[in-house]
């Protein structure tokens, strides 16, 4: 029975070591310095951060119309 | 900026890792189980399975039994498998070394089968069991296994050898028997060839 | 799109040939256009496989209560027909419309076309003969017996072949990408297409081409069974989730640092969970226990995404009333949650003891490949379709049944059955309870599935009603670009364009 609790407790403390390495390697790497960056990938000039993109049919006259995103794209 | 081949490095070891722990050491601690021979009778355990026993496995396997039966005895003191009768002792791997596929089972919408050879020894019994459930077992919901049976005219007034003895009620037209097919056959045999009962050491 | 900046397939192979500029980003409208035919080729066969799916289930379902009904034929057997309805909502719809959401997500967040679509059109063909000759060969009798795996050998390497094609298409999207920087959606997406193939090839050669000794089958399989729902269908939801909400609602995901810690705790620890389902059978102990250790350390990514999620919806749960995607997302979102407690507390050894070969561990499939993963896809299908096909939802009426029957469905089918497999484990481990007694006892839960699938059944029948209804509408002249509709870019007209 001691030798189950020793796997247990060994592969325990291995696998949170290597969670722990894994959050280390990240965060030295820069994964983790442009946070905000990252999260605003899923926006772009076409449909900026703030405006809702989706609506049952037919109940989309709630937001204003904007005159961004018609065709092509200003850069 | 471009993570790519570090995040697929990371992804690559991950998987592998698990790929090597719970598949590849597994591998070379059990993966070439050999049969043993049991100090009390001598005998050499387990035995592969011969002919019709094998056949039987492939109709048990095709007709997807193992959706309903398990066939694994867990240890004493973790579930009721041997206070329920479905065998002596807990199973251990050497008893499948010889199984293809093995058939371990995570269902119990039936009972386990590991010793079902040993549990109900009659032939006649498993075929009016499969041929019908509700006759050897009232209630059940396992399906009856019809298609495994042949309904012929009885010839020149003399029943069959091999035909059903079926209750009245479950009983074919006057004239008519039920035989069993050959597939049938088979998975009796392969059920009466279940037996898990050899005392290995490790199962003490 | 212009033309001299599609490349050909050897330049998308060298990556230094074509330029990661940002500036050369696609419009979305681009995007989803050039998605429109390999996409659709695979959500109409997905959606076809999930009415086939449905059919079966219900078939297997009313057999687990009523055991005469449609008994004469061997292929349609309990024991076969359980196989084929788990086959064809796996590798029929959930992959293949997963396949269609994760291609959509990557050229999104790549924000470039989908280029070379016929590798895609190719391997979604090669997807769909192998899966109908393996559907064929399990009701035929040739199913392997061996849990996810049922596809007799000489289907799964015609599946196999479509995948690696579309693993190849996944690397060259990737490498041509024109946004440098990575979404944790893209991170999801590329470690599935690169763990899937692994899984389904190394488990196909040890179990059904060559296969190993004894118990270690059930390892292999166990691994390969519980890694196709951990490193292939939640890899793929997750990513989904994680780009329609904060698309949906306009706010970004709460917190950016929480999903990339959430991703590698769940590559480090999913992938050691399968052994639980062996617990108490004839596995070295060792094995089972590290998984049952790894089952409880997904409490981390678990707990991160949960939190991550919510906290993004915070305050924006009315959204939900408007949009039909955000509402099957954040109803898989929270699934996935109560998915991972459930399996969790299942890999537990003394919660184990009782539901271990129970009705509660069907039950408990049902929420993780259903109501997480099928309703995520849902979500995802009814932000990509109208947007590919630059067609409008032609009903709203039918979202809302499909929406209420399959939630009111799920709720029915899984809290019941989940509870009923749990009282017929502790019967089972009463040795002084007759079988029979325990069969008897779950009868009216297995009733009430019956019951439950049929509601979800309708739910099913609506949404392909609608789809069809949109395809249809593609056949008429294009009136509007649509697209603008969608994104409440366009006011009162829309009204017009809908009577």
């Amino acid at each position: 029975m001691v030798f189950y609790w020793i796997i247990i407790l060994g592969s325990a403390i291995c696998l949170s070591g290597s969670a722990v390495f894994a959050l280390w390697w990240a965060a030295t790497n820069n994964q983790l310095s442009h946070p905000k960056k990252g999260a605003l990938l899923v926006f772009d000039e076409e449909e900026p951060m703030g405006i809702p993109t989706d609506h049952f049919p037919a109940k989309s006259t709630a937001v204003p119309p904007s005159e961004t995103g018609r065709g092509g794209r200003s850069v | 900026m471009n993570f790519g081949p570090l995040i697929f490095l990371g992804i690559f070891l991950s998987l592998a890792s698990s790929w090597c722990g719970l598949i590849l050491i597994p591998l070379f601690q059990f993966g070439k189980m050999e049969p043993v021979t049991i100090e009390m009778t001598g005998e050499i355990y387990p035995q592969p399975k011969g002919g019709e026993a094998k056949q039987g496995m492939s109709v048990y396997r095709s007709n997807g039994c193992i959706y309903c039966h398990s066939q694994q005895v867990r240890p004493r003191g973790f579930g009721a498998d041997i206070e329920r009768g479905w065998g002596s002792r807990r199973s251990v791997g050497r008893d499948y070394i010889y199984d293809n596929p093995v058939l371990l089972g995570t269902m119990r919408t039936g009972p386990d089968l590991t010793n079902i050879g040993q549990r109900q020894p009659s032939e006649d019994w498993h075929f009016s069991h499969l041929y019908d459930p509700q006759i050897t077992s009232p209630g059940s919901n396992m399906p009856p296994y019809r298609f495994l049976f042949e309904t012929r005219p009885i010839r020149n007034g003399v029943v069959s050898e091999n035909a059903l003895k079926l209750p009245a009620n479950f009983a074919p037209e006057d004239g008519f028997e039920i035989v069993p097919k050959k597939e049938a056959k088979a998975l009796v045999a392969y059920l009466l060839s279940l037996q898990a009962t050899a005392p290995l050491p490790e199962a003490r | 799109m212009s033309e001299e900046t599609s490349p050909t397939l050897m330049q998308s192979l060298d990556p230094r040939k074509i330029s990661n500029d940002s500036d050369d980003c696609a419009t979305l409208v681009e995007i989803d256009r050039s998605c429109r035919a390999p996409l659709l080729i695979f959500i109409i066969s997905g959606l076809i496989w999930l009415l086939i799916g449905t059919g079966l289930a219900l078939i297997a379902s009313i057999k687990l209560h009523n055991p005469n009904f449609l008994s004469g034929w061997s292929w349609l057997s309990f024991g076969v027909v359980r196989p084929a309805h788990l086959n064809t909502v796996i590798y029929g719809f959930c992959s293949e419309t997963g396949i269609a959401v994760a291609l959509w997500l990557m050229c999104r967040l790549c924000k470039t076309p989908l280029i070379h679509s016929g590798i895609i059109i190719i391997a979604a063909v090669f997807w769909n003969i192998g899966l109908t000759i393996g559907i064929f060969g399990i009701l035929a009798g040739d199913s392997t017996s061996i849990e996810w795996l049922e596809l007799p050998a000489y289907s799964s390497p015609i599946l196999f072949i479509s995948f690696a094609l579309i693993g190849i298409w996944t690397v060259i999207a990737f490498r041509y990408r024109r946004e440098p920087m990575l979404y944790v959606s893209q991170w999801y997406l590329l470690a599935a297409f690169f763990w899937f193939p692994w899984l389904y090839s190394v488990a196909n050669i040890m179990l059904v081409l060559e296969p190993v000794h004894g118990t270690l089958q059930a390892a292999v399989n166990w691994w390969f069974a519980h890694n196709v729902l951990g490193l292939w269908f939640t890899p793929i939801g997750l990513a989904a989730i994680y780009y329609f909400i904060p698309k949906i609602i306009g706010r970004p995901i709460h917190s950016y640092h929480l999903s990339v810690f959430g991703f590698w705790s769940l590559a480090l620890f999913y992938n050691w969970n399968g052994m639980h389902h062996l617990i108490g059978g004839p596995l070295p102990a060792w094995l089972v226990t590290i998984s049952i250790v790894a089952s409880v350390m997904m409490l981390i990514p678990v707990v991160t995404v949960a939190i991550n999620h919510h906290m993004t919806m915070w305050g924006h749960f009315k959204a939900m009333k408007n949009s039909p995607t955000l509402r099957f997302i954040v109803v898989g979102a929270m699934s996935y949650t109560l998915a991972s407690l459930q399996g969790i507390a299942s890999a537990i050894p003394s919660y184990s003891e009782v539901v271990h070969f129970t009705h509660h561990t069907v039950a408990h499939a049902h929420l993780g490949m259903y109501a997480f993963f099928a309703m995520i896809m849902f979500g995802s299908m009814y932000y990509i379709i109208p947007r590919i096909t630059n067609r409008e939802w032609p009903s709203a009426g039918l979202i809302y049944i499909h929406f209420w029957a399959v939630f009111v469905g799920m709720i029915l089918y899984i809290v019941p059955l989940s509870i009923g497999g749990f009282l017929q484990g502790l019967k089972m481990n009463n040795p002084d309870v007759p079988f029979l007694e325990v069969v008897q006892m779950t009868l009216p839960f297995l009733k009430f599935r019956t019951l439950a699938g049929l509601l979800m059944t309708v739910g099913h029948i609506a949404f392909f009603a609608n789809f069809i209804w949109i395809l249809a509408r593609c056949l008429q002249p294009y009136r509007e670009p649509v697209a603008m509709i969608l994104k409440g870019t366009i006011g009162l007209e829309s009204k017009e364009e809908n009577s």
